[in-house]
């Protein structure tokens, strides 16, 4: 049988607007940079004092010593702040025309048009536009840029603000705590449930850029809500930064989605803290498309912190040419009758590399709790390599633990049978790819898994050779 | 207790099978590496393991299959039954798969005896002790 050799497609979302920014933070981080960030954004000494505090503890600990390579990020190489335009607008028409063209391309007012609940969209450091449907205001649906959050509900804010990822946490989250700008806050009162998804686009467009976003959800009990982040970068030579924090707080009986299709360029390190705490009967659901970035390292969190709470983490890589991925997810269990199920999805191709890690901790006391991992992993071709690093540790002798594994290539005899009835050898294997994606692909919204179905798609276009 | 095998010649078979008894108190530690480097080359590892009340187990089994070894085949195991209040186990899997002609896979598994047996033993007149001794004894066997 022939050998393919696949070829990365040009990245779609790779243009970039000339950058005109109203202000610009200094190259590096120290204290001052911080200030005048907290200043700019006319904070009080308590959010100022939480920066600082997180600052010193940037400084204090070492580079995580396991999983990928970060030597080559320079912290004293990044912008840590850029303000595009002077303020958030909630109109369509008032954003600045460059902007505006930037998100035409990713086809934003489109999504709008078609009625999805709410977007908000990140374009470098803060958030510049973003609408709510009056339906959701008056149900008491709180979506809004978080900096506009701590100044308008400060009291919510800080109950839960850095309580899951404490500034201390680890290096990145306290990089995001020192100098965070924009992000999503949404409080979902009780019983309310959003049947429209609430949307997040975040792009970065500068060389060099620091993007370092926070979101907080506050889903209150017995509420739903269905969250969805979308992000891509231009191409530039110089590496950027994304180091977020996602603080996800679902409540009793509350049911929160989460769905990120990640889509960085192939220079951006990608190192992000997702977290949730979920009470007593809740639902925390994440679906993690990866397919961006040069280096990710991401891992929901999941801390089954009360009864019968639920978590299911659902996550797709596609790992291609220099990128390695190393996603996956941790479930934690604290409560009786917790359980937690964590479906992840691998593919290597064209020299990439694409790994599992995770962790599944039991505590004595958290009387049957059952916890499953099925981690199936494809490689497509010689060069590109896979891994799996779970940690499965049980301490209640009542609650149970399974995890399986797989690592293989496309099989031959689907490929023949797909040939035989006429397909060419890419088609038919586009089409075992997608098939072995499906079941996370169909958990997402329509347009979302057509979207994420083409951009596989895209990153498998080869030759035959 | 470290058990490490490098698979080297092309059609090697190499199986690793362990059943391990931890008493109250005791606690093992058992890793295992089956690396991978010529074509053609088999390895299966089982661990099995009881852990009894007070007892701490820690698992780790390593499959690496480097760029050298195509189709070669791997395949790991690790299946543990916590007994009594107190008992732990940590499993740790890994596979690092450099080539893609390759099938490999592990399993894991740490819950506790299966209340069904218990149950029918016991309706068949055995005591909860003597049904649980039947079921530590075929498990491990």
């Amino acid at each position: 049988m022939s050998t393919t050799s696949y070829q990365k497609s040009p990245y779609e979302y790779g243009f970039s607007s000339p950058e005109i920014s109203v202000f610009k933070t200094k190259k590096g981080i120290d204290p001052d940079v911080i200030k005048t960030i907290s200043l700019l954004k006319h904070e009080d000494d308590k959010m100022l004092n939480f920066r600082l505090r997180a600052y010193q503890y940037f400084i204090d600990q070492p580079m995580p010593t396991w999983g990928p390579d970060l030597s080559d990020i320079n912290f004293d190489d990044i912008f840590y702040y850029l303000k595009p335009s002077d303020k958030e607008s909630h109109k369509w028409e008032d954003v600045p025309t460059y902007i505006k063209n930037t998100y035409d391309k990713l086809g934003i007012p489109e999504a709008e048009k078609q009625y999805l609940g709410g977007v908000k969209a990140q374009y470098e450091s803060e958030v510049i536009y973003g609408s709510l449907m009056k339906k959701l205001s008056d149900q008491g649906v709180i979506f809004c840029g978080m900096d506009e959050a701590l100044k308008k509900y400060p009291e919510i804010v800080w109950q839960y603000f850095g309580k899951i990822v404490p500034p201390d946490d680890n290096k990145f989250a306290s990089l995001n705590s020192a100098v965070w700008s924009g992000g999503s806050f949404i409080y979902i009162p009780k019983n309310v449930h959003v049947e429209l998804p609430l949307q997040t686009y975040f792009r970065i467009n500068s060389q060099k850029m620091g993007q370092f976003e926070r979101t907080l959800i506050i889903a209150d009990e017995g509420s739903f809500v269905h969250y969805i982040e979308g992000c891509t970068a231009p191409i530039y030579s110089t590496d950027s930064l994304h180091a977020a924090v996602v603080e996800v707080f679902v409540k009793k009986n509350a049911r929160v989605r989460y769905s990120t299709i990640q889509n960085w360029s192939t220079n951006v390190y990608n190192l992000v803290t997702k977290r949730a705490q979920i009470d007593e009967d809740g639902i925390m659901e994440w679906v993690d498309g990866n397919l961006g970035s040069k280096i990710t390292m991401k891992y929901p969190s999941n801390i089954l912190a009360g009864p019968g709470a639920h978590a299911e983490v659902l996550s797709i890589a596609v790992a291609s040419g220099i990128q390695h991925l190393d996603a996956g997810a941790k479930a934690i269990h604290l409560a009786p009758n917790t359980t937690s199920r964590i479906v992840s999805k691998s593919i290597s191709l064209n020299g990439g590399r694409s790994s599992y890690r995770g962790l599944v901790y039991i505590s004595k006391g958290a009387t049957n709790a059952r916890s499953k991992v099925v981690c199936d992993a494809l490689i497509l071709d010689k060069k590109s390599r896979s891994d799996t690093y779970p940690v499965n540790k049980n301490s209640e002798s009542s609650a149970f633990i399974e995890h399986e594994a797989t690592v293989s290539k496309i099989g031959e005899d689907q490929l023949f049978y797909l040939m035989s009835r006429g397909f060419s050898q890419n088609e038919a294997e586009s089409m075992i790819v997608n098939g072995f994606v499906e079941p996370i692909v169909k958990e997402l919204p329509m347009e979302y898994s057509l979207e994420l179905n083409r951009l596989i798609n895209l990153q498998m276009e080869g030759s035959v050779a | 207790m470290k058990y490490q095998q490098i698979l080297n010649q092309p059609h090697d078979v190499q199986n690793f099978t362990k059943n391990i008894l931890v008493k109250s108190g005791e606690t093992i530690n058992l890793e295992t590496v089956m690396e991978f480097t010529a074509p053609h080359t088999t390895s299966n590892t089982l661990v099995k393991a009881v852990v009894m009340p007070g007892g701490n187990l820690n698992l780790k089994g390593i499959i690496k299959i480097k760029k050298t070894a195509k189709e070669s085949q791997a395949f790991l195991k690790h299946a543990v039954l916590l007994i009594g209040t107190d008992s732990r186990a940590v499993s740790i899997p890994e596979l690092e798969i450099e080539n893609n002609d390759v099938h490999a896979s592990h399993a894991s598994a740490i819950g506790p005896v299966d209340q069904n047996q218990l149950f029918y033993l016991m309706s068949r007149g055995f005591s909860y002790e003597s049904a649980l001794d039947l079921i530590i004894k075929s498990f491990l066997e």
